[in-house]
């Protein structure tokens, strides 16, 4: 207000001035010695102050959360947001004390803390547009833009930053099943998080050390490798199964391809004379002109755009997998604290040479082949009980009478 | 006696769809299966055997579920047309006329079964199996065998019941997604469709037998 009327603007300055040089006037007569002993005496009663604030919040905090425990799983949260967890920490704990073994102490050291939210919704039926024109004609209104409680997002976090490590979609009642599960995810991916960047940067996130299982995928992607460096690894070549899991030290480019490969897979490649008049001459030279050389600049052209590594990133977490299983107790916190290379941490969490390693990552992969299930037996004994079931109510049926 | 002449009525009634589909049976696992000889497209056999088979996979089922519809649609057909006069006049239960006309069914669906058994089986002799990759021509067949009993049983059953029966049927076809709509119209939460299509497509459900993967030649 001051500022709009003529007098405010004139009278402010000189009294401002008038005010600081009254204070000032006391701090001028001190020594330099009284100065410093005022500000650690400011000091002290600021870091009183942050203390009690502290012992405050905590003290609220307190009476607030709650923790449950199962094993070395300790899971902390609001006594409502544990009900959630309850029925399922036992279950996981379980389950991570048989996967982990004597590892499961690692858990000891990454308290869970559970958080809940309400997630709201609108109950808008989503309809395909004609009918929603239909609709909106006709002035019927099928549910409603006004958000409504729909269930809650559990989510899970882990210290020093509390960061979200696992989360689930729930309903109002949640089985133990579901929670367990979340829980489980939780610890892993926390584990996770434990990794050398090194050893994530090559297998992923949220690797599950110890599923060793020789699974479809894994063996499809390797044995439908474009390049031979697959089904050569399937034959029992362990250096093609270190080149394909990217564990040797050579180039990409000569790890993963031989002449043939090479032409190979350029043949396969497409380069648009228009837009890639190099690459298509490159092509050409190789496929046409037999000139290897020029098979490996065209593929190095692509390699970092749409090239891929012949084994995806499964295969990795398969071995790293095999390498804690070969381990045993204690592999997975000598993985955590591993240093070096690639082949050098997998040897040392495995305690076993590299290729003992691969050889028994290319058993597990083999192990899948020959195992589809285009049947179960489930599946066919319930359908053969739905047959028998729908005969007999066709003959017993009334028409007649 | 009474077993020929009726499947001879049912075969005449639906021969020559009948031919078509035990045909379709019989070339789809050959060409499921030479077209992994088309490395040049997919890199690999491996790879084109794999992609290929699984995208004709999805025909299998339908195949399956066709072959049990026809069957099980024209079942009952002749009996409808005359009223179901002439099945009243013979001097039989009812229940073993119909468990008679069910046996006629399956018979005449081994037609298409055992074409289907029969191409899987020629084709991992004809076509080169690639490296690393497994044929499964028994388990394909057995199971292309229980989808089309199951499609055709529980079509063979609605279509015996009286048509109020199979009007229930119907409309509680119709009927549900209706409710589901209404039920979000007064803005609830309840989801009726969910339940009842786990039910009818997972384990134990009847329709759990068409899901999954269909592949003649898989890792």
């Amino acid at each position: 207000m001051c500022k709009r009327t003529h007098l405010g603007r004139w009278l402010i300055p000189p009294a401002a001035c008038l005010a600081l040089t009254v204070l000032a006037v006391p701090v001028a007569a001190q020594t330099v010695e009284q100065l410093e002993a005022r500000v650690a005496d400011f000091e002290i009663r600021l870091r009183d102050a942050k203390a009690a604030l502290d012992a405050s919040e905590a003290a609220d905090m307190s009476t607030d959360l709650d923790t449950i425990r199962a094993g070395n799983l300790t899971i902390i949260g609001t006594p409502q947001d544990l009900a959630f967890l309850r029925p399922g920490i036992e279950p996981a704990w379980q389950s991570l004390r048989e996967s982990l073994g004597s590892d499961s102490s690692l858990i000891d050291e990454m308290p869970l803390t559970v958080s809940r939210t309400e997630v709201e919704e609108s109950t808008r039926v989503n309809m395909p547009r004609l009918l929603g024109y239909l609709v909106r004609i006709l002035g019927i209104s099928l549910g409603s833009d006004e958000p409504r409680l729909m269930g809650y997002a559990v989510g899970v976090t882990v210290d020093p930053d509390a960061t979200m490590v696992a989360n689930v979609r729930t309903s109002f009642d949640p089985k133990a099943d579901e929670s367990a599960q979340l829980l489980i995810d939780a610890v892993w991916s926390a584990i996770g998080r434990l990794m050398p960047p090194e050893v994530v940067a090559w297998s992923g996130p949220d690797v599950r050390l110890t599923d060793v299982t020789g699974t479809h995928s894994v063996y499809q992607d390797v044995l439908t490798s474009t390049v031979r460096t697959g089904p050569l690894c399937l034959e029992g070549d362990s250096h093609r199964c270190q080149n394909g899991l990217g564990l040797t030290q050579q180039e990409p480019l000569d790890a993963w391809y031989d002449a043939e490969d090479l032409q190979h897979w350029v043949a396969l490649s497409h380069a648009d004379s228009r837009f890639y008049p190099t690459m298509a001459r490159k092509q050409r030279e190789c496929v046409d002109g037999n000139l290897i050389e020029a098979c490996g600049d065209f593929l190095r052209k692509l390699i970092g755009r749409d090239l891929p590594p012949p084994f995806d990133v499964q295969g990795r977490r398969l071995a790293l997998a095999v390498a804690v299983d070969l381990g045993g107790d204690g592999a997975i916190g000598r993985l955590l604290n591993s240093e070096g290379s690639m082949p050098e941490r997998l040897e040392m969490v495995a305690g076993a040479p590299l290729d003992t390693i691969t050889h028994r990552w290319r058993e597990v992969v083999v192990s899948a082949a020959g195992q589809s299930v285009v049947l179960s037996a489930t599946t066919g004994a319930f359908a053969l009980v739905w047959v028998v079931l729908f005969g007999v109510v066709g003959a017993r049926s009334a028409q007649w009478w | 006696m009474m077993f020929r002449a009726l499947l001879y009525q049912h075969w005449k009634s639906i021969r020559l769809p009948l031919f078509v589909l035990v045909v379709g049976a019989f070339a789809l696992p050959l060409v499921t299966a030479l077209a992994s000889t088309w490395d040049n497209l997919f890199g690999s056999s491996a790879n084109a055997a794999l992609y290929i088979g699984a995208s004709l996979g999805n025909v299998y089922p339908l195949l399956a579920a066709a072959a049990g519809l026809l069957v099980a649609m024209s079942a009952w057909s002749a009996d409808h047309r005359g009223g179901h006069v002439y099945a009243m006049t013979l001097p039989i239960h009812r229940s073993r006329y119909a468990t008679l006309r069910f046996g006629v069914g399956i018979t005449l669906l081994m037609a298409p079964i055992a074409a289907l058994t029969l191409g899987s089986v020629s084709a991992t002799l004809v076509a080169p199996i690639p490296e690393g990759l497994t044929a499964y021509p028994a388990a394909l067949g057995v199971r292309f065998g229980l989808a089309a009993l199951v499609a055709y049983a529980m079509i063979f059953a609605i279509s015996a019941g009286t048509p109020k029966a199979a009007g229930y049927v119907i409309l509680a076809l119709v009927a549900l997604p209706l409710i589901q709509v209404l039920l979000g119209v007064v803005g609830s939460d309840i989801n009726i469709l969910k339940p009842i299509a786990v039910f009818l497509f997972d384990t134990p459900g009847p329709f759990d037998i068409f899901g999954g993967r269909w592949m003649l030649i898989d890792v």
